[in-house]
């Protein structure tokens, strides 16, 4: 353990070293291909239907076509990054790794930190094929390339951050990779059921024409007013509203967006490294 | 046997055993078939803000029941809004809150107090107030007068209603007197003399003006912002429940929208309310565009301020709301900023194809046939020699209409393999690593064994 604060410089030396394993590590194992050839294959998806529906129709009127795309890609990349980044930290504790490289001049900032500049910049290399792949797409189909879509690429950086950042804050509080595993997947899936129950729900109701009393209403006043809170929590929520600010042309939206993103992804991993020092590497 | 049985079953005392059950089942039936009364809701009295709005076309009446909190209306538009004392009642059926206005609708005498987030306060007192609109240009003559104004014009459309069926009765007359001249020219005709046949007094024009009653509320017209409403009566007091808030929104954009119909699938017309909407279309097609007015403005806020009970909308959404056709403007074709084209706008018919196959065909308009247009608007034909261009409106000065731009995109169908195809490269390339890796490590292995 270490035995005096470190310095910024040796946190920013242990930290490239930790965040260069864990890279290096994820690009030579299959499963980031793999996850990146499924985000693209829905991605093309959405645009072969686009495709289909001007076939059919003459004409399809679009707003950025790419956008879309990106914004899947987004969410399964940072997903799997942040399952990754959770179980990587998980497992060193539970193998005792973790005490080990804190022997050296390592602390939980650095690593954490380390950690988070990996899946960062897999990330990174990621949204490179991603844009490889949009300019290969409007080249073959004559879609618009609007050069904005580099600045969503870059909220998408944010967006990732904080994602990882939440697996980070999952993997601290979570004592072994089993419940770290779990929390992740259930905090996940519960924000996802409420922000698509929500929906639905909302869908339903108006088909349904409930009664007053009818409980639907209840639920769907529930669901309602916690995806507002969870509007604020989800950086997927605040990426989205930051692209239709971008297709508005309001700078200031997206930049508030983003500062918003940024901001979630700092109290998470902030979280993250506190629960960390409470719980002990062990 | 079977008679035996009947007999045995109808002896007298066997009926009288059956006796309560048979009483039973007559009360039972008797009971399905009595008349059941009409429920009637409980009606309960009720102060109720009422409101008729500019919905951007026209103008809408509603009411907020006592449960509402926020009342909303559009920035920048005279509005009305009425402090009424009615009867509401639930209407299961359409699960609203309805007002039962025949009964009961009183105007409640007072002030509207009208406090914005900063704490400033204004008042404004109740006032006659009348709408009027010709329906041939509604969207020119479309008004609401209040005060004295709205006094003055009601009498001006008083006297030209009136002058209208004076005209129309003089009219009548004509008409009489040229059907009787008709007649008696028709039975000369039989007996062989020569008489000249009478004019047809021409037709009246049609009474395009309409007009409300004159009517008590407040007239307001805010800009976009929070504010709190109650009314205060003759006496000081607060009236119980009028207070509420106010949202008062604006319109997020404006612009100029196209409903855009292919020339082979005129009954599926695709629309582009966005300015950033950018038109894909397949080579060789033929595109009517039609231009409208619209803008965009938050989907609660809009929906609740035309119907105050509506449900199933959203806040974090925006809505484009149509208001008039766009007429009397030029399209112009832009190639790289240079107009190549202006297109003029046209009358067109729609024709139904004859036999089996059913279609339609889009022809030019005909002005000298009997049939009146289908619809009107802009053609453009999508060749292969443009793969990308732009279509804007210029107005009769020549200027261009703000936020009518669209980018119009000749759209290439490539191979659906091909597509799926590029998103397989990263897995190629994951594989490609995992052997390379796979063989560095046989080849570490090698060397140590």
């Amino acid at each position: 353990m270490t035995i005096r604060p470190l310095f910024l410089q040796e946190r920013w030396h242990a930290a490239r070293i930790v965040g260069g394993r864990a890279s290096r590590s994820s690009l030579l194992s299959l499963g980031l291909y793999v996850t990146v050839t499924l985000s693209l294959f829905f991605s093309s998806l959405l645009v072969r239907n686009n495709l289909e529906f001007a076939n059919e129709n003459s004409l399809v009127v679009m707003i950025r076509p790419l956008y879309l795309p990106v914004f899947v890609s987004t969410v399964l990349l940072s997903l799997y990054l942040a399952l990754i980044a959770t179980l990587g930290v998980a497992r060193e504790r539970d193998r005792g790794t973790l005490m080990v490289l804190f022997f050296g001049p390592m602390d939980e900032w650095s690593y954490l930190f380390g950690r988070l500049l990996g899946q960062t910049a897999l990330f990174g290399f990621v949204l490179l094929a991603n844009l490889a792949w949009a300019l290969a797409l409007a080249s073959l189909t004559n879609l618009v390339f609007h050069w904005d879509i580099l600045l969503v690429l870059l909220v998408a950086l944010l967006v990732n951050g904080a994602v990882v950042s939440f697996g980070l804050f999952m993997a601290a509080y979570g004592r072994s990779s089993r419940a770290s595993l779990v929390l992740f997947v259930v905090v996940t899936l519960v924000a996802l059921a409420i922000q698509f129950g929500d929906q639905a729900i909302l869908q339903f109701a108006a088909q349904a024409q409930p009664n007053r009393r009818d409980p639907i209403l209840f639920l769907r006043q529930l669901l309602a007013t916690m995806n507002q809170i969870i509007q604020w929590l989800s950086p997927y929520v605040q990426f989205s509203q930051a692209m239709d600010a971008l297709v508005v042309g309001n700078m200031l939206r997206v930049v508030g967006h983003s500062i918003m993103i940024a901001l979630q992804g700092t109290v998470l991993f902030m979280a993250a490294v506190w629960t960390l020092k409470r719980s002990g590497v062990q | 046997m079977m008679w035996r049985r009947l007999r045995t079953f109808l002896y007298p005392q066997d009926l009288f055993r059956l006796l309560p059950a048979v009483a039973a089942a007559i009360l039972a039936l008797s009971l399905m078939t009595w008349p059941v009364s009409a429920q009637t809701p409980d009606r309960e009295e009720a102060f109720v803000w009422a409101t008729t709005v500019f919905s951007g076309v026209k103008y809408e009446s509603t009411f907020y029941p006592p449960e509402a909190d926020t009342l909303y209306l559009l920035a920048g538009h005279d509005h009305v809004i009425a402090p009424r004392q009615t009867l509401i009642y639930y209407w299961p059926i359409t699960n609203r809150i309805l007002a039962d206005w025949l009964a009961k609708n009183d105007v409640v005498e007072g002030q509207l107090v009208i406090q914005n987030s900063r704490g400033d306060t204004q008042t404004l007192d109740i006032t006659d107030y009348v709408i009027q609109f010709n329906s041939d240009a509604p969207d020119l003559t479309l008004a609401l007068y209040a005060g004295e104004k709205a006094h003055t014009q009601y009498a001006q459309f008083d006297e030209a209603r009136r002058e209208f069926a004076n005209a129309l009765h003089a009219n009548y007359q004509l008409q009489l007197e040229y059907q009787n001249a008709l007649t008696a020219a028709a039975q000369a005709a039989t007996k062989g003399e020569t008489v000249e046949t009478p004019e047809e007094p021409p037709q009246l024009p049609p009474f395009n003006w309409y007009s409300t009653d004159i009517k008590r509320a407040f007239v307001v017209n805010l800009p976009a912002g929070d504010y709190e409403i109650y009314l205060r009566l003759p006496d000081g007091r607060e009236q119980p429940s009028s207070r509420k808030k106010l949202r008062v929104f604006a319109p997020r954009r404006q612009g100029v929208g196209y409903t855009i119909v292919p020339q082979a699938k005129w009954t599926v017309p695709e629309e582009s309310n966005d300015p950033q909407n950018v038109i894909y279309a397949l080579p060789d097609v033929t595109l009517y565009l039609q231009p409208f007015q619209e803008f965009e403005a938050n989907q609660l806020e809009y929906a609740r301020f035309i119907d105050a009970q509506t449900e199933g909308v959203r806040g974090d959404r925006f809505t484009w709301v149509h208001t008039y056709p766009y007429s009397d403007a030029r399209l112009q074709l832009l190639k790289d900023g240079k107009v190549i084209e202006e297109v003029p706008q046209q009358d067109y018919f729609v024709r139904q194809l004859p036999g089996a196959s059913l279609g339609y065909e889009v022809e030019l308009y005909d002005p000298e046939s009997d049939r009146s247009p289908s619809f009107s608007g802009y053609a453009i034909h999508v060749n292969e020699g443009l793969s990308r261009y732009q279509v804007r409106l210029v107005d009769e000065n020549g200027q261009p209409v703000p936020g009518s731009v669209r980018e119009i995109r000749l759209l290439s169908q490539p191979d659906q393999r091909i597509l799926l195809g590029l998103s397989m490269l990263p897995l190629l390339m994951g594989l490609g690593v995992v052997f390379w890796r796979r063989s560095q490590l046989e080849r570490i292995e090698h060397q140590a064994g």
